[in-house]
């Protein structure tokens, strides 16, 4: 069944896209609409899961241009309710969290395509073939988006902390 | 090798995709480079977040929500196909047009002078069917009469008087 097989992952591709859980919802359920609606033309020799998610990444990156829904701020990261870490040296994982908040606030400073290449790669763990897949893109631009977005997001996280330090 | 070029092996050096030759390049510069090192650092921290990052459970609620949308769906097209469709929009568009006179009629400042004009109309209106009428009802018995004066000629006529013989 497509809601119990895709529902998660595309809210979550949507919430980590959009940085607010109400958009995510909103935008879940208009892909899901979508995705009904242009099942007729799936061909049936390509891959379900690929396919899905091109049209959700097709569709987040449409709406963030027309919206243009970064200027809005993202959720409060909340560490407690979302958060996997927890290590036995608290102060660590307090580095962490805080590393973690940093570059969750800075993701809206990433162009919407290398934003979305770096969520399915960084955090959702995708491999290159896959993503190129999704993107429909050649290997070798995937990989130098990955490569720009880890440099811009660590660039953002070193302003961050200096102006964190400077304070 | 210059920094800038280091900084784009950084990300492939981290996954450990490069060549022996150029591994053993960025590592040689990041000796001598403490701000290449500095970054290298930050990327690593970076990814290492990205990682960790959450993922935000789905809102039973709305999975509810997203089973339901083909039954509306179907709802909707049925309602649609057997009575609305054809109809609502010519329907829709008449009443608007039928709306916008009305008000243009009820909010008019010279009501008065509208209706006027509408009773004078209406009563020359009145006047002409009346005029129609009485000519209509002339025409009818001036046909009446010619019928009868046709008939009584015809009647008249030598042929069917010898037949009567």
């Amino acid at each position: 069944m497509l809601v119990n097989n895709y529902s998660q992952r595309i809210f979550s591709l949507a919430y980590q896209f959009s940085g607010s859980r109400v958009e995510a919802e909103d935008l879940t359920q208009d892909i899901f609409l979508k995705l009904y609606n242009s099942l007729s033309k799936y061909d049936r020799e390509k891959n379900l899961t690929a396919w899905i998610l091109t049209l959700t990444r097709n569709y987040l990156i449409d709406q963030y241009r027309k919206t243009k829904w970064e200027k809005k701020s993202r959720d409060e990261f909340d560490e407690y309710r979302y958060s996997a870490d927890h290590t036995s040296d608290p102060e660590r994982s307090l580095v962490r969290e805080e590393t973690k908040k940093m570059i969750w606030e800075g993701f809206n400073r990433l162009k919407p395509d290398i934003r979305m290449t770096i969520i399915l790669r960084d955090i959702q763990g995708k491999k290159y073939e896959e993503i190129a897949e999704i993107m429909d893109l050649p290997l070798g631009t995937i990989k130098s988006r990955v490569n720009r977005g880890r440099l811009q997001l660590a660039k953002i996280l070193k302003e961050k902390k200096e102006k964190k330090n400077g304070q | 090798m210059d920094s800038e070029h280091v900084e784009n092996l950084l990300s492939p050096y981290l996954e450990g995709e490069l060549s022996f030759h150029d591994r053993t390049l960025v590592e040689q510069h990041l000796e001598d480079c403490p701000q290449c090192a500095s970054l290298l650092s930050l990327l690593r921290e970076t990814t290492r977040a990205l990682e960790d990052f959450p993922e935000a459970p789905i809102n039973p609620e709305l999975k509810m929500r997203l089973v339901q949308i083909p039954e509306k769906k179907k709802d909707l097209r049925f309602g649609f196909n057997i009575n609305w469709r054809p109809l609502f929009q010519p329907m829709l568009a008449a009443a608007s047009v039928f709306f916008i006179l009305l008000s243009c009629y009820l909010f008019n400042p010279d009501k008065n002078v509208i209706d006027k004009t509408i009773n004078r109309h209406l009563h020359r209106g009145y006047g002409q069917i009346g005029r129609l009428y009485t000519k209509v009802e002339s025409a009818a018995d001036s046909l009446e009469n010619q019928t009868d004066s046709l008939l009584a000629s015809v009647k008249n006529m030598n042929i069917f008087k010898r037949s009567g013989n």
